[in-house]
């Protein structure tokens, strides 16, 4: 058959994470997914839209309750074999024992392909074998999909031994840690199952690839449009007579923290709902993270200056910085990725120096007659500092699967660059560049420059972003 | 038999007992041990009490100790014998009025026209008649049809009562409702219907005996109206009919109807005679006042013996059974339940830490302890109970989830194990075999003797044999034959199914097991036995948490009151 939008119907045992890679798959974090067996028990169609257009559909269904019955029955079925699985739900449709089972074969009835969900960290079991020889008896073209719900690796041969027999194609899929690519890897695998799906299929993912370019496209937007804002701030104050200078100096710094700490909630909150996620909010904790971090000497450490840079900045602003920074430094492994995720390491007490960069000069201000001018930004790492803290936003948010649900304990995915501190540390001199051109713009009225540094450093972002979302570290499997 | 229980006492049983599911095992043994030294043992003696005197004793120590210890607390079986005396007396009131006010009504004579006897008779004679009738017919299909009270119509009217309902909410609320929450609620239901099913004949009883009570007092009702009526006022009594009926044909009819108490009663008093029928027959058209008012007055002994020897002496008859099926209810009660065998489990077996803290709240038990060892457990001295090996004394413990503790040797057959028979006081238990059936993907990695072994240690019963079942190309039916077969032939008791909890516990299963309890019968046991995912070398690992919890709630749900879950291995 053809049809408009190819349809695939998610199958397995009870348990087995359907739900939960369909939620990856479809990225719909309002699937309902339960630890407890038999949280599906109705289909539901999950389509992805892609520009208003339905390119491709889900289907969760319940697990099977009764494979063995099923299977004897088809087994011992004699009559057309394409009226088979509507004679099965004929018969069965009154008997409430077989209420999921009917219901999960509706769709195969109704010509869906089939995606096979297995636990791949159990062992392989009878009934599940039953269940295959079922998909096979039915004839729906099918792959398996081994979403391994533990770290349990030594059933995997157990399994691809058994799918060897009864699949056209089997993929690892965890729908915990499943990225962008590995999404798209799978839906290339699926045109293994049917060659009329071939076409289709294509059509499909590159729907797929030109959404998600799109997006990193408006990621790398609103990500400029922080910058620009953050940058380009200016103010400017009239000191009144007997005004304590320094006060007002404090009062205006601690606003325009404040200031950056809004923008950028606002951004991270719309690259959130840009990815799909409605549920899991991946925003910083409110209020005293930025300063704790974008003022921070831990923060500045990480994303912008190497420890020993740091010592030299600190000298340039005239800090004293204790001895304990160098030691600290070694001691702080990845303290901005624990808080994007939710866990502020405990360390920052560690560090004598966390005043460090704060205070005044974090931005330009000068008194010219009785004026306090505030801003433009000068310092060239609070630029690298936000650009680092959004990249590693993005990269979080992309990351993380619509299928997981532990928001509770969320974490990054161990194992992501260790040793990496920022994105930006590494960047090479055209890179490096294009910042330095942007802030300068910043610093000028000029709106030309500014445009045009603007658009150069979109441009740069973009390709940053479209790197990221191919790294295939940290990926599971 | 005689029997101490009465359904107060098991409905305070299963109360405390229930309390008792979400206390530490450990004070659990402590005190039951404790309560079973110092004063259970000094009554019974050396006697070998049967389960259900054991238990009685347990029961009114812990009363005592409740009522001890926060002042009054109000069991159940205080709240039923308070509502179940409330309730006869409202039932006797309301027999008493509606039968003496319908008798009195009726009998309502104005002196034009007669009380109509053959409708008297119709009314409070033969419906009743009728009623006993219908009551005889269900006793004799229930006992034509082999299913005792056990499975009475009440119960199975309630069952599909609850289940309708189900089926109802499964299309709405249920659907709506998280797995986990859903799952709740169906163990609860399960868990209710399992209770209606144990306990159903048992408080069944008390409603026969009230609906007996009811009619006793209707008819004494009647009766007494009658009576007063006709020493009171003066009351005619005819009869009348349409048809060409002959007094003569009457009159063999009423001596008829009168052949239970005309044998003794005098002729006059217990009919009316021929002539008395044939001057009391009323015809319309000539009206009353040629009638003699003896022959008038000569149906009122008749009717009021047709009342007592038709209606109340019957009556009497079956509340009077009622109260001897009760007792034998009662006295049949066994205490086989999972619940009451640990509680034994825990009065009867010398537990390491009990017998050390034992004298902590009773004082004077020291001596008792250290007779005790002496006496339960022949080879065992007062020394080496408390040095059991710990990993030995865990196994039994821990399966349960209680405390360390292990049987003597000598001690073992003293747990009353469920039986099929319920054991007579001195009878000493056997344990029952249990066939165990072993899923095809696990029967290779598990060798006979350790399974035996875990399973005396979790169930205290022995193997009497291994099937694999859930081969890939067997069908259920034939699986079933297969397992019916082996447990015709052999002497197991019951059947212990061997199950991975980490699969979910499908449909499939749930109604396998439901097939093996037709199977084993309400007596024979029923086993679940949980086993974690299989590691290194062994497939008795523990249960998680979640896996436990879930395959508790979904067999909960199954309503098999007899049904047991163990785990194989500790958590
Ligand atoms: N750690 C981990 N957990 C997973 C993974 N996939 C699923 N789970 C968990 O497994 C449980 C079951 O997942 P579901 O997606 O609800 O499974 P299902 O097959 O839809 O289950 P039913 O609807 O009950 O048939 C949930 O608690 C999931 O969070 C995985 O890849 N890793
Ligand atoms: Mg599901």
């Amino acid at each position: 058959m053809t049809r408009a939008v190819p349809e695939f119907a998610v199958i397995g045992h009870p348990n087995e994470g359907k739900s939960s890679v369909l939620s990856t798959l479809a990225e719909d974090d309002s699937v309902r997914v339960s630890p407890v067996p038999g949280e599906t028990t109705e289909c539901r169609s999950f389509p992805v839209v892609i520009d208003g257009r339905e390119v491709i559909r889900f289907i969760d269904t319940p697990g099977f309750q009764n494979p063995r019955r099923v299977l004897r029955w088809m087994q011992e079925y004699q009559g057309d074999d394409g009226a088979m699985l509507a004679r099965f739900i004929e018969a069965h449709r009154g008997d409430s024992a077989f209420h999921d089972d009917c219901e999960l074969l509706a769709p195969l009835r109704d010509g869906a392909w089939v995606i096979f969900v297995v636990d791949g960290s159990r062992p392989v079991r009878n009934v599940d074998r039953a269940e295959m020889e079922i998909l096979r008896l039915t004839g729906c073209p099918r792959m398996a999909i081994i979403n391994c719900k533990e770290d349990e690796t030594t059933w995997l041969g157990q399994w691809r031994t058994e799918f060897r027999k009864h699949f056209n194609a089997v993929r690892i899929f965890n729908s915990c840690r499943a990225t962008y690519v590995e999404r798209i890897e799978l839906l290339e695998s699926l045109k293994a199952i049917d060659q009329e799906l071939q076409e289709v299929l294509e059509r499909v993912i590159s729907a797929f690839r030109h959404d998600w370019a799109a997006r990193n496209v408006r990621t790398a937007a609103i990500i400029t449009a922080l910058l620009t804002d953050v940058l380009s701030y200016r103010r400017s104050v009239t000191l009144r007579e007997g005004e304590d200078e320094e006060g007002v100096r404090r009062r205006l710094h601690d606003e325009y923290v404040r200031y950056v700490e809004h923008m950028e909630q606002r951004a991270q909150r719309r690259i959130r709902s840009l990815f799909r996620h409605n549920i899991f909010d991946c925003r910083l904790p409110p209020h005293s993270i930025l300063h704790e971090n974008l003022a921070s000497a831990r923060t500045w450490q990480f994303l912008g200056l190497s420890a020993r840079q740091l010592v030299l900045a600190g000298a340039v602003g005239g800090a004293v910085i204790g001895a304990g920074v160098d030691v600290a430094a070694a001691g702080i492994t990845f303290g901005v990725f624990c808080t994007l995720g939710g866990v502020l390491g405990a360390a920052g007490t560690a560090l004598h120096g966390r005043e460090l960069l704060s205070g005044a000069r974090l931005l330009g201000m000068r008194l010219v007659r009785e004026r306090l001018q505030v801003g433009p930004v000068t310092n060239i790492q609070l630029l690298y500092i936000l650009l680092d803290r959004a990249l590693l936003f993005y990269r979080h948010i992309i990351n993380w699967a619509h299928g997981r649900r532990d928001y509770d304990h969320c974490q990054l995915p161990d194992g992501q660059d260790r040793a990496r501190h920022g994105f930006t540390t590494t960047w090479d001199r055209a890179a490096r560049k294009t910042c330095e051109r942007f802030l300068r713009a910043m610093q000028q009225e000029e709106p030309g420059e500014r445009q045009e540094a603007g658009a150069e450093l979109q441009r740069l972002l973009e390709g940053v972003l479209e790197e990221i979302s191919m790294d295939r570290a940290g990926t599971g499997g | 038999m005689k029997t101490p229980w009465r359904i107060p006492d098991i409905l305070d049983l299963e109360y405390l007992l229930a309390r008792d599911e979400d206390t530490d095992p450990v004070v659990l043994a402590r005190r039951d041990r404790g309560l079973y030294l110092e004063f259970i043992r000094p009554q019974v003696g050396d006697s070998r009490p049967g389960p259900g005197v054991l238990l009685y004793h347990w029961l009114r120590q812990r009363r005592r100790m409740l009522s001890a210890e926060g002042g009054d607390p109000v069991l159940p079986g205080r709240l039923w014998r308070e509502i179940h005396g409330i309730l006869r007396i409202l039932v006797i009131l309301a027999g008493l009025v509606t039968g003496g006010g319908l008798a009195y009504s009726f009998l309502a004579y104005s002196g034009t026209r007669p009380v109509n006897v053959a409708l008297y008779l119709w009314i409070f004679v033969v419906s009743q008649q009728f009623l006993l009738l219908l009551l005889a017919t269900l006793a004799v299909y229930r006992l034509l049809s082999g299913r005792g009270l056990r499975s009475s119509l009440l119960c199975s009217l309630l069952v599909r009562l609850v289940s309708g309902l189900l089926v109802k909410l499964r299309g709405g609320l249920l659907r709506k409702m998280d797995a986990g929450e859903r799952l709740r609620l169906l163990a609860v239901l399960g868990r209710g219907s399992a209770r209606l099913r144990s306990h159903g004949s048992l408080l069944l009883w008390p409603m026969f005996i009230l609906v007996q009570l009811f009619a006793v007092s209707f008819n004494g009702g009647v009766l007494a109206a009658t009576l007063v009526k006709v020493v009171t006022a003066d009351v005619a009594f005819g009869w009348q009919s349409t048809l060409q009926v002959s007094a003569a044909a009457v009159a063999r009819l009423v001596r008829l109807i009168a052949l239970p108490w005309s044998w003794f009663v005098p002729p006059g008093i217990s009919y009316p005679s021929l002539a008395r029928i044939e001057g009391s027959r009323m015809v319309l058209k000539d009206g009353i006042y040629h009638l003699a008012t003896v022959d008038l007055a000569s149906w009122w002994p008749f009717l009021c013996l047709a009342v007592l020897f038709y209606g109340l002496l019957p009556r009497l008859g079956l509340f009077l059974a009622g109260h001897i099926g009760l007792r034998r209810a009662l006295a049949r009660f066994s205490f086989d339940g999972p619940a009451c065998s640990r509680l034994l489990h825990r009065m009867l077996t010398p537990g390491l830490k009990t017998g050390g803290s034992v004298a902590g709240p009773a004082g004077e038990t020291g001596a008792v302890a250290g007779e005790e060892v002496v006496v339960t457990g022949e080879r065992s001295t007062p020394e080496d109970a408390p040095g059991a090996e710990p990993g030995d004394a865990g196994s039994r413990a821990a399966a349960s989830g209680e405390t360390v503790c292990r049987p003597g040797p000598g001690e073992d057959d003293r747990i009353p194990e469920r039986r099929p028979p319920v054991p007579g006081p001195g009878e000493a238990p056997r344990p029952v075999a249990l066939l165990a059936l072993v899923p095809d993907e696990l029967h290779d990695h598990c060798p006979a003797s350790t399974l035996a072994e875990q399973v005396m240690a979790r169930t205290g019963a022995g193997l009497a044999g291994v099937v694999r079942i859930g081969e890939e190309d067997e069908v259920e039916d034939e699986t079933l034959a297969r397992v019916r077969d082996l447990y015709g032939q052999g002497e197991a008791g019951g059947i212990l199914v061997l199950q991975e909890a980490w699969q979910p516990p499908i449909r499939e299963f749930l109604d396998f097991l439901t097939r093996l309890r037709g199977l084993a019968g309400t007596e024979g046991r029923l086993v679940v036995a949980l086993v974690g995912r299989p590691g290194a070398g062994t497939i008795f690992t523990p249960v998680t948490e979640l896996n436990s919890r879930v395959w508790h709630q979904s067999l909960a749900a199954l309503g098999d009151p007899g049904l047991e879950i163990i785990e194989m291995v500790a958590p």
